[in-house]
């Protein structure tokens, strides 16, 4: 496999968000804000990588029984170094993204990609795929995160683009409102994707 | 047949990667620790500045109660003009640490939030100066209400209640230590 194509799987094809369906609680926890969504992804983007490069160099160190446990405790210690040294030698930053870097232990992508790939390919390859699945992560969380603003608090990236003349819907901002709009967007894609499908068949045959 | 040897070699790894692990984190944190508590205190002495922006000198001195976690008696010019505690309330996803100004009157001169680990987007709104500011000049026993907020009452951030309510109680308790620490001091 070409470094181009892991990059392109992480972007599009395997979507972490929206293709794999992984990560799903910061993604609905964190999106009300686009500013949110682009602190989470970048800050996640961050840990898989190091996280990837890591767990590829000890491939072959860590035997098959106690891999997973061995991936949470290198996780885990990577993103509380992160946040030391964050907190101690960047704290403006640190105390704007606040608690996503706790958060991004609990996100199921970084053990997931450990496990599905860093774990069995090249250092420089896993540092590419956490790089793209990093970013696809980061995009999809920008454009749940974008709508949501728009839609539930009137602004975007805290400019205000309406709010006096119509209120906007702040069950949009709110638990349910991730799941309607993370639904909708889920659905376009596929709508998108099987018209795309069907024009390759019809091509074929 | 389950093989001793097998799962003792596995133990054994797994050991070696935790040991190593917290070793580091323990090195990490001895390294970092007296910077983030230089940054902790720094970030205090800029929020009381806010809170009470009449007094030059902030004195700590001796906490009264165990609600509160730390007290500066604020002066301007060699006089006390009021009184900053940092205290915490359990906000909805762990304590919230608030800086509370409150005046020689028992009147509140501001408010500001210095950690927590609230919603982004819902709880972490309490950061806003539009949450912040609803309570300066307020007294003792504040109420938290969801809109129309009377004469000693707050609105609450919507769909953040629980960290309202957190921030209002640790500001009544910030007025109530306060006055005993005032009426220590004159």
């Amino acid at each position: 496999m070409k470094g181009i194509e892991v990059l392109k799987r992480g972007l599009i094809t395997e979507n972490p968000t929206f293709v794999q369906l992984l990560g799903m609680c910061p993604t609905l926890a964190v999106t009300t804000s686009l500013k949110n969504g682009l602190g989470m992804g970048l800050s996640a983007t961050a840990v898989l990588i190091a996280s990837n490069v890591i767990i590829s160099l000890l491939r072959k160190l860590i035997p098959d029984k106690i891999r997973i446990a061995a991936y949470i405790v290198i996780i885990a210690t990577a993103v509380t170094l992160i946040q030391m040294i964050l907190n101690a030698y960047l704290p403006d930053l640190a105390s704007s993204l606040g608690i996503f870097i706790p958060l991004i232990v609990v996100n199921c992508i970084i053990l997931a990609r450990a496990e599905a790939f860093a774990s069995k390919n090249t250092v420089g390859k896993s540092a590419l795929d956490g790089l793209g699945m990093g970013l696809g992560f980061t995009g999809a969380l920008c454009i749940i995160s974008a709508v949501r603003e728009i839609l539930g608090s009137g602004t975007i990236w805290n400019i205000q683009l309406y709010g006096d003349v119509i209120q906007p819907a702040s069950i949009i901002t709110l638990a349910p409102g991730g799941f309607i709009v993370l639904g909708i967007i889920i659905g376009v894609i596929n709508a998108i994707k099987g018209r795309h499908e069907s024009k390759a068949a019809g091509e074929r045959g | 047949m389950i093989n001793v040897k097998e799962i003792f070699r596995v133990g054994l790894i797994l050991f070696i990667i935790a040991a190593l692990s917290s070793l580091l984190l323990a090195y990490a944190n001895q390294v970092t620790a007296p910077l983030i508590e230089e940054n902790t205190r720094k970030k205090t002495e800029a929020s009381m500045s806010v809170v009470m922006p009449d007094a030059d000198t902030f004195e700590q001195v001796e906490n009264t109660s165990d609600d509160i976690v730390e007290a500066y008696v604020a002066k301007a010019g060699g006089e006390t003009v009021g009184v900053c505690i940092v205290c915490e309330e359990n906000g909805y996803n762990g304590a919230v640490r608030i800086v509370a100004g409150v005046d020689d009157e028992g009147k509140v001169t501001g408010v500001d939030i210095l950690s927590h680990s609230e919603t982004p987007g819902l709880g972490a709104n309490a950061e806003k100066d539009s949450f912040k500011d609803q309570f300066k000049g307020k007294t003792a026993d504040i109420g938290v209400v969801k809109s129309n907020a009377g004469a000693n009452e707050i609105n609450a951030i919507s769909g953040a209640t629980i960290t309202s309510r957190a921030v209002t109680g640790a500001v009544n308790k910030a007025i109530s230590a306060a006055a005993d620490i005032l009426e220590e001091v004159q």
